[in-house]
């Protein structure tokens, strides 16, 4: 199950670059891309999920806070 | 260098455009921010941030004339393949923050550093260059720059060509040096990837621009050759490669500048960018030919040109690490991008050469491009002249700066010295620099660099009144169309789909891919 939610990244990502290469008009052309662009938020929903999920309240206040906050 | 031109493309747009909506000049200074903030950030998150900013204000810049059909379709190919390759990058920017839990370019980099490289590693890498090398209109993902460019208002083409591109190929460099160099372990077979792609990339421009005959696709076509120049600087992998690159993007930049400048004043006047039917129209355009002509001659490698240091530094890297065969790649892609735009040059500003046939369909194609600029079009503003006479004399000047050689090399030292990165960053350590990562090189210009550029020049010249000239050499009189036998299966490759252009993107990316999944194994 780890691996599931990339997995499904990728399937999303391959049927919007599809839609989009096969597609005759640029409506749903544009509605491909957002396909596309939607398999990045499953992407970063996985990761955000297999990182914050496991751990619990004391493991969370161990750990050093993702780094991200800090350095925007 | 953006603020400059971005200046100059201000003033220039002063008197160019007849009605400017308001947005045009919030649009401009977004862009700048969007350029100005990819270069300084430290994060890779923010860096995809500037990125989409600098993307989104380019879009919508480009279809600046949204009521006219081609150029939607030109801003459209633009912003769909540039969002695929923006969503590709942030993919990968998701898979290597998943694994190392930091966004800061110096923290992942310690982090993937202390391991060795994985496949995970690797697909994070090739997916957020992806987005970089379709930024930088590398081969196989230039085909949106000349669409974009062909509609651009030519300010905005100023920035696309001068700025943008090489920021993307800034990226690159950025993301290798700073995040996955130390992982990767600077391998030869990488370079080698990247410098046969910037080889191809520069051939296949050169070749574009040379038959093209709409002058801002041709110039659009010259600057997918120098990106692909510029990428065969940096996969060199030394920090002289890397200086090189610098000087040579400073010089093509201003110089690129200054004739997409002189392009919008031909435009402004005679209403028409293409050169069939523009052929000696352009002569009262006195002093807009003089300044066409010296950055012409400038991109063509001349000396005292930046340009000409640039490819210098480049050639004497490539030579010191073996692979000699590199200077003649610069000097025939030179000569044919130079012999284009001088070819231009001669036809339109003084009427060399032989008068084209006149056909209906050019007349046709010319009358498309009016609506663009202003109705008066008796004499040229001040201020439309000024800005490409600077440029070009600023292009001259910066190469004779003393000890630009050394500074340049030490700032590209500096760039590629992750490690000292990694400790300024992370411990807040002073490192003093120079540190000898990498033994310095010679930064004199020899008599080598010389003879090239003047050699590229000269042969650009000659290559130029050739082609005005070619109806009259004996062995091209019988009929002979250059490159007739071409035209059909260069337009179902260059085909203004966007579909084809995704394809495109999705090939070269397997193919890339592929080639790192050799080498990592």
């Amino acid at each position: 199950m780890q691996y599931f939610p990339f997995v499904v990244a990728a399937w999303i990502l391959g049927i919007g670059l599809y839609g989009i290469v096969t597609s005759r008009h640029l409506v749903h052309l544009i509605m491909c891309l957002i396909v596309v662009q939607s398999s990045t938020y499953v992407l970063l929903l996985g990761v955000g999920y297999v990182t914050g999920a496991a751990t619990s309240r004391r493991d969370r206040s161990a750990r050093a806070w993702p780094a991200w906050p800090r350095c925007l | 260098m953006a603020a400059v031109l971005v200046t100059a493309a201000m003033i220039f747009s002063w008197r160019y455009f007849h009605r400017v909506a308001t947005y045009y000049h919030a649009l401009m200074l977004i862009f700048l921010a969007g350029m100005t903030g990819f270069c300084l950030t430290g994060d890779i998150f923010d860096l995809f941030v500037w990125f989409e900013l600098m993307g989104v204000a380019a879009y919508a810049l480009t279809a600046y004339r949204p009521e006219e059909r081609g150029s939607l379709q030109g801003a459209l190919n633009f912003a769909v393949t540039n969002s695929v390759g923006a969503y590709l990058s942030l993919s990968g920017i998701g898979l290597i923050y998943g694994r190392t839990g930091a966004l800061n370019m110096a923290q992942i980099g310690t982090y993937i550093g202390r391991h060795p490289p994985d496949g995970l590693v690797a697909v994070a890498f090739l997916l957020i260059i992806a987005g970089l090398l379709i930024k930088s209109a590398i081969v196989p993902f230039h085909f949106w720059l000349a669409d974009a460019h062909a509609v651009a208002p030519t300010p905005v083409c100023v920035l696309l060509s001068g700025v943008m591109v090489e920021l993307g190929l800034y990226g690159i460099a950025r993301v290798y040096w700073s995040v996955f160099g130390l992982a990767l372990g600077h391998r030869a077979a990488i370079s080698h990837v990247f410098l046969a792609l910037g080889v191809l990339t520069a051939v296949v421009g050169a070749l574009f621009c040379f038959r093209e005959r709409h002058v801002k696709r041709l110039l659009a076509f010259s600057t997918i050759s120098h990106a692909g120049m510029f990428l065969v600087g940096i996969a060199l992998l030394t920090p002289l490669g890397l200086a090189g690159t610098t000087v040579y993007v400073i010089g093509h930049g201003l110089v690129k500048a200054a004739l997409f400048l002189c392009t919008g004043i031909v435009l402004h006047r005679l209403g028409s960018v293409n050169e069939t039917w523009l052929h000696g129209r352009g002569r009262r355009l006195r002093a807009t030919g003089v300044v066409f002509t010296l950055a012409a001659l400038g991109l063509a490698d001349l000396p005292p040109f930046a340009t000409f240091l640039g490819k210098g530094y480049i050639d004497d890297s490539a030579w010191a690490h073996g692979l000699p065969w590199v200077m003649g790649v610069f000097i025939a892609c030179s000569i044919l991008a130079g012999g284009a735009v001088l070819r231009v040059a001669g036809g339109v500003f003084y009427g060399l050469g032989d008068p084209p046939s006149e056909d209906p369909e050019m007349a046709e194609m010319a009358a498309e491009e009016t609506s663009e600029t202003d109705s008066d079009k008796r004499r040229t503003p001040l201020t439309m002249v000024i800005p490409p006479a600077l440029l070009v004399a600023c292009a001259a000047v910066v190469a004779l700066i003393p000890r630009l050689g050394q500074v340049v090399q030490a700032a590209a030292i500096r760039f590629e010295d992750q490690a000292g990165y990694n400790a300024t960053v992370l411990t807040g350590a002073h490192i003093f620099h120079p540190v000898a990562i990498a033994a310095t090189e010679s930064t004199g210009i020899t008599v080598t660099d010389v003879l090239t550029g003047t050699g590229s020049a000269i042969g650009s010249l000659v290559l130029a009144f050739l082609a005005l000239y070619w109806r009259r050499l004996p062995l091209l009189r019988r009929g002979y169309e250059p490159g007739a036998g071409l035209t059909a299966p260069i337009q179902r490759f260059q085909s203004g789909v966007v579909n084809d252009y995704v394809t495109w993107i999705v090939l070269g990316l397997a193919v890339i891919g592929g080639m790192l999944a050799l080498i990592m194994r």
